[in-house]
């Protein structure tokens, strides 16, 4: 009898093991990019992406590479061009709307949060505030934008996507409230200067 | 309490703390790719 009360006794205390490792995974992993970001601090990091933007060399602007700089976001990502995109890894763009070279309406777009993918690039969309300092380097040359808007709207209104800009705009468009995938933040910006 | 009726409450709370987790994965994975395919 004391015997299988032991046994009982270590595989209940297993399963407890378990229960733990299980909520560890739910609770945590969405606030991954947080705790990376905390112990990375975020304020060094968000210095380093703007020294980027205001280098007065413009030596981003000679990679070869379409870049997105978002330095209120702590992205400095490539910009996928494809028809099949992956919103896991990638920021992309669009194909229907404009790029930056064109003026128009420029849409990115990338994925904020999954639990295969918990930090995504968009995580830290939220963040951004009118005013904030943004860039996009296209065909080697850097466009600066600055940010005038950031609503949320329903996943089935595409209008935020089909907005057709005089001037030249960008828009990033993304899941958002986290916990929300019914709904789209999207984030609008205005041309400032090109380089 | 008696370590069986522990281990039947233990096996039920690990069950459904095993479906939240699967459920969340799978319906959180893709949240904006569908929308683009």
């Amino acid at each position: 009898m004391h015997d299988t009360d032991t046994r009982l006794a270590r595989i209940n205390l297993g399963l407890i093991c378990f229960i733990i490792v299980v909520w560890f995974y739910i609770v945590v992993t969405p606030l991954a990019a947080q705790i990376n970001i905390w112990v990375d601090g975020f304020a060094g990091q968000k210095d380093r992406l703007s020294r980027l933007l205001d280098d007065p060399k413009g030596s981003i602007s000679q990679s070869n590479v379409n870049r997105l700089i978002v330095p209120g976001m702590l992205l400095d990502s490539a910009i996928q061009n494809s028809d099949k995109p992956d919103l896991h890894e990638n920021v992309w763009h669009l194909p229907e709307s404009s790029t930056p070279n064109q003026g128009g309406n420029t849409v990115l777009v990338s994925d904020r949060f999954s639990y295969n993918n918990a930090y995504g690039n968009f995580y830290f969309l939220d963040k951004l505030k009118p005013g904030d300092k943004l860039g996009v380097v296209w065909r080697q040359k850097l466009y600066h934008y600055k940010v005038v808007d950031s609503k949320t709207y329903s996943a089935h209104q595409n209008d935020p996507l089909a907005k057709e800009s005089q001037q030249p705009s960008l828009t990033l468009y993304s899941a958002g409230p986290l916990w929300y995938q019914n709904k789209r933040l999207v984030v609008t910006a205005q041309l400032t200067d090109p380089q | 309490m008696n370590q069986q009726r522990k281990l039947v409450i233990l096996i039920i709370i690990a069950a459904v703390s095993l479906l939240i987790a699967l459920v969340l994965t799978a319906v959180a994975s893709n949240p904006l790719g569908s929308q683009f395919k």
